[in-house]
């Protein structure tokens, strides 16, 4: 039967879950908010041009598609980074830098089977701060987040887009070369000159090298000798700066690095980053510097941000084993069906909350019955009125 | 620490088998008949899973083996989020659209594909402009021509052996093929102890063939 069945790609959280869930969302908002990020909320709702040129978390013939009454073509939001950018470029125009963080799920029309098509992201954007001090203070908060909910043994792997791009963009490769090229990087696959026009021996060697420098900061620094163009030289000088703050911070065990990090390529301008961890096959959290995302709001905004993707961070603490360990106390409150008993248990479940206790009401039960129930929930409980 | 490493049940598990050992891994317990699904090397460094060629990628996307080694086709066809760092240089073919001798694909309004790589066929068409409909088998692919379910094939060829005895032959190339090794995005990172020797030592032994 039809109304048993769940669409593809997306999942209930039962009581349990639920709790854990919003448990984790509300830490991570805690931390973002007490370094200054205010909340924001969008509409789930969006209008396809916002998303039509491909910019957005999920590429066009993957968005979740409606259309209004008056023949308008809709779209579920893909991501929050897009919907939030337009308010940011438009009804929040300032100069002063807009710290704004938030909480919801995104939706994507994949039609793999194994993929999530609705996806809960907790996270921050920061705009109006396009030096390395900007992405410093997202990462730094991304690290601090994830201490916040227990996360442990994780690194923040960082890249800058700007090396490969400043490398590639100094070539004489055509446009759809080098989309297949950056592909092949983004897979640490090897390229050869001779299946590219205008690739030189030298050049792909060189973009090799880079795919394949990962590690430590020392990547900085090999990568410092082979770099020759000057807007690869810039990015590098600029994620040396964000080593160099975020190590003053105290942030430098947390941090690894791959040059050759160039997800999302036309979107991300700058600094790059994923949250991983041995406890998962995939990141918990990625962002970076999107210099020229407010560019088609009309207005030139420099920003940096991260989400951090709910379920793979619940996987990661499940699979470290710290998440679903703090079963909450709450007392169990009866009582006989007379008004007075039934008046005298509301009170004192409320006198219970009021002092910061949990209490829920049972119904129909009698004392020993009652007992039964708590005892085998844990929990203590209170009975109110004559045994029935 | 310890790695999964997730092989192609079949001749590809044996040659790749060869080369771990050649760079020292102890795979001795993998030739000990068994009907075990994971096993361990004596240092407990390295555990091994034997999967359907088709399943490596996911096993390896999803980072319930940390490494994997299957072919080119394999890759192209299940399109995961993996680095693909290697060329093996193992079970070397090549993927071709192949059918009865003077069949002008071109020809065609709509052309009958049978193969059991459809996003590989979806693509390759594609780019061709050619209309197609695709007939997904997962096995004797080179009897869809023959028996008149589909014009043409896209298949992997080896020899070239089972196109002869059916009378077919190869009508174009799509791309060279050969085993691949895969690594987890995260674990390359994580785990990177175990993975970058391994990786370093098997390229020194590809350079010195």
């Amino acid at each position: 039967m039809e109304i048993f069945k769940l669409p593809q790609g997306v999942k209930d959280f039962l009581p349990k879950t639920a709790t854990e869930k919003v448990a984790l969302e509300n830490g991570l908002l805690k931390t973002f908010s007490d370094w200054g990020y205010e909340r924001i909320d969008t509409s789930c709702l969006v209008n396809y041009g916002v998303y039509a040129d491909g910019t957005g978390a999920v590429q066009s013939p993957k968005l979740f598609k409606l259309s209004d009454t008056d023949g308008e073509l809709l779209v579920l939001r893909s991501d929050m980074t897009l919907p939030i950018t337009r308010i940011a470029a438009t009804k929040l125009n300032s100069s002063r830098p807009l710290r704004l963080c938030y909480q919801g799920s995104s939706y994507n029309l994949s039609p793999d089977r194994d993929r999530d098509r609705e996806y809960s992201q907790t996270g921050v954007e920061l705009f109006g701060v396009g030096s390395a001090e900007g992405d410093a203070e997202v990462i730094a908060l991304a690290i601090d987040a994830l201490i916040s909910v227990g996360l442990k043994d994780f690194k923040i792997d960082l890249g800058q887009v700007g090396i490969v791009k400043g490398v590639l963009e100094n070539t004489a490769l055509s446009a759809s070369d080098i989309t297949e090229i950056v592909g092949n990087i983004d897979k640490k696959m090897l390229i050869f000159a001779g299946d590219y026009a205008g690739l030189t021996e030298k050049e792909a060697d060189l973009i090799n090298n880079i795919t394949l420098l990962y590690g430590d900061e020392s990547v900085i620094s090999e990568a410092e000798k082979l770099v020759k163009a000057p807007d690869a030289i810039a990015a590098l000088n600029n994620l040396r700066k964000v080593y160099t703050l975020l190590t003053a911070y105290g942030y430098a065990d947390f941090l690894s690095f791959d040059l050759g990090l160039v997800n999302s390529y036309s979107y991300y301008t700058g600094t790059v980053f994923k949250g991983i961890t041995r406890h998962l096959g995939a990141p918990v959290l990625g962002g970076g510097r999107y210099d020229t995302l407010a560019d088609k709001f009309g207005k030139s905004l420099p920003a940096t941000g991260f989400a951090v993707g709910i379920s793979d961070l619940m996987r990661a603490l499940r699979a470290q084993g710290t998440v679903g360990k703090a079963e909450e106390n709450i007392t169990l409150i009866g009582s006989s069906d007379d008004i007075d008993s039934r008046k005298e248990a509301r009170r004192c479940a409320a006198k219970l909350i009021k002092n910061g206790a949990r209490a829920k009401l049972v119904y129909d039960v009698n004392k020993a019955e009652l007992k039964e129930l708590a005892e085998k929930e844990g929990q203590a409980f209170k009975y109110f009125g004559g045994e029935k | 620490m310890s790695i999964t490493v997730a092989l192609s049940k079949g001749r590809l598990a044996d040659q790749t088998v060869e080369l771990l050992e050649k760079i020292g891994i102890n795979c001795d317990i993998l030739k000990i008949p068994s009907r075990k699904l994971i096993l361990s090397d004596p240092t407990g460094e390295f555990n091994f899973i034997f999967v359907k060629p088709t399943d490596v990628p996911i096993y390896v996307e999803r980072g319930a083996a940390d490494i994997g080694v299957c072919g080119k086709d394999t890759i192209m066809e299940e399109d995961k989020n993996v680095y693909e760092l290697l060329d093996l240089h193992l079970a070397n073919c090549r993927l071709c659209v192949a059918g009865y001798a003077g069949t002008d694909i071109d020809s065609f309004d709509t052309l009958r594909v049978s193969t059991k790589y459809v996003n590989i066929s979806k693509k390759y068409f594609a780019k061709q402009q050619q209309n197609i409909e695709i007939i997904k088998l997962s096995g004797s692919i080179e009897l869809g021509p023959v028996v008149g379910l589909s014009d043409v094939i896209l298949d992997i060829v080896e020899s070239g052996k089972t196109l002869k005895e059916n009378d077919l032959v190869v009508l174009r190339e799509v791309c060279p093929v050969s085993a691949r090794l895969i690594v987890n995005k995260v674990s390359l990172k994580t785990k990177d102890d175990i993975i970058r020797p391994l990786v370093k030592n098997l390229k020194n032994i590809l350079e010195e063939n």
